[in-house]
């Protein structure tokens, strides 16, 4: 049942967001280098109390990547990492000389891998969205906040009411061998609905 | 005499995989820059023989500087580096004249060949 899209529209829309997340596996599979699997895939068309929020952690703090989605369709995504899965991806993606520096441009490298990774993996969803609904959407410049965890759903519930974003869906990306479970979600407005709607339509997805 | 090459990023880990890359292929990095306006002075400046472009700045869309380049009539390859795969980005980047696309992330031999064959 979606209730806002018909059995069609709903099937399609699962569909471009489950092929979307997928191609962002991909990504990080190749960034990290280990096997990454999705799991579970929670999405949600309706204006609900309780979206699908961030799973809690035992870090303290937290690094919430965040990215606006701009053009036709807006949103906003999180990708949230602990301070130990970070670790595991410097280990992991960083020459050693990096990992050991203490310069400022070495440091500022550790966040800008982060930047990068949640830059790739939106790019993923949002190529599926654009090239299947036909519409002009990108992501903007991520931004990165080291935060403590039991704030970051009062963060995503704010944002979603600010920018009127009530399509919401969320998978953690596992990466077994590296021991990563990073959370991903989105919030997406109601011209995803509109733009699923129109595109059923027009047969053309 | 080695090729030169400016890469516009705006992540300093981007910037450092395709620097690292190029100059163990022989390539000679001759500038770096951090967003799209530093590109097109770098590009007028050094006038290099390739640019690999990112597509989302902080300042301006890739393709924007492209556009500026290509107006400026400076004879310079592009090679579009970016995590947005759309087709209609794709087709517009190579409408206004760069010679590849490169969908991130990318390893380091698939930049080398991409950038060998543009620069042959």
């Amino acid at each position: 049942m979606f209730s806002r899209l018909n059995t069609k529209e709903g099937e399609i829309a699962n569909d471009i967001i489950s092929k979307g997340l997928s191609k962002a596996a991909l990504s990080l599979e190749q960034i990290i280098q280990s096997k990454v699997e999705l799991n579970p895939i929670n999405v949600t068309y309706d204006k609900i109390d309780a979206i699908f929020q961030y799973t809690k952690k035992n870090d303290a703090k937290t690094h919430l990547l965040k990215t606006e989605i701009k053009g036709e369709i807006k949103g906003i995504c999180y990708l949230v990492f602990t301070i130990d899965e970070i670790n595991k991806i410097h280990q992991k993606c960083l020459p050693t000389k990096i990992l050991e520096s203490q310069s400022l441009n070495d440091m500022m490298m550790k966040g800008a891998i982060l930047k990068e990774i949640d830059n790739m993996l939106s790019a993923a969803v949002i190529t599926e969205f654009a090239n299947r609904l036909k519409v002009d959407i990108y992501g903007d410049v991520p931004n990165l906040k080291v935060v403590k965890e039991n704030t970051i759903n009062s963060i995503i519930d704010e944002e979603a009411e600010e920018h009127e974003c009530f399509v919401n869906f969320r998978t953690i990306m596992h990466a077994e061998e590296l021991d990563i479970s990073a959370d991903f979600i989105w919030l997406m407005d109601d011209d995803f609905i509109d733009s699923i709607k129109f595109s059923v339509s027009q047969i053309n997805v | 005499m080695k090729k030169k090459i400016l890469i516009v990023d705006d992540s300093s880990y981007m910037r450092s995989l395709i620097k690292d890359s190029l100059t163990e292929a022989g390539y000679e990095i001759v500038g770096e820059a951090h967003n799209g306006e530093m590109g097109i002075d770098l590009a007028l400046e050094l006038k290099p023989d390739l640019i690999t472009l990112d597509n989302i700045l902080p300042d301006m869309i890739g393709t924007d500087v492209l556009k500026v380049i290509k107006d400026e009539e400076i004879d310079v390859k592009v090679l579009i580096i970016s995590a947005v795969g759309q087709k209609s980005v794709i087709i517009e980047g190579m409408e206004l004249g760069a010679s590849e696309y490169i969908v991130k992330p990318f390893t380091p031999d698939e930049i080398v060949e991409v950038v060998n064959r543009i620069l042959q």
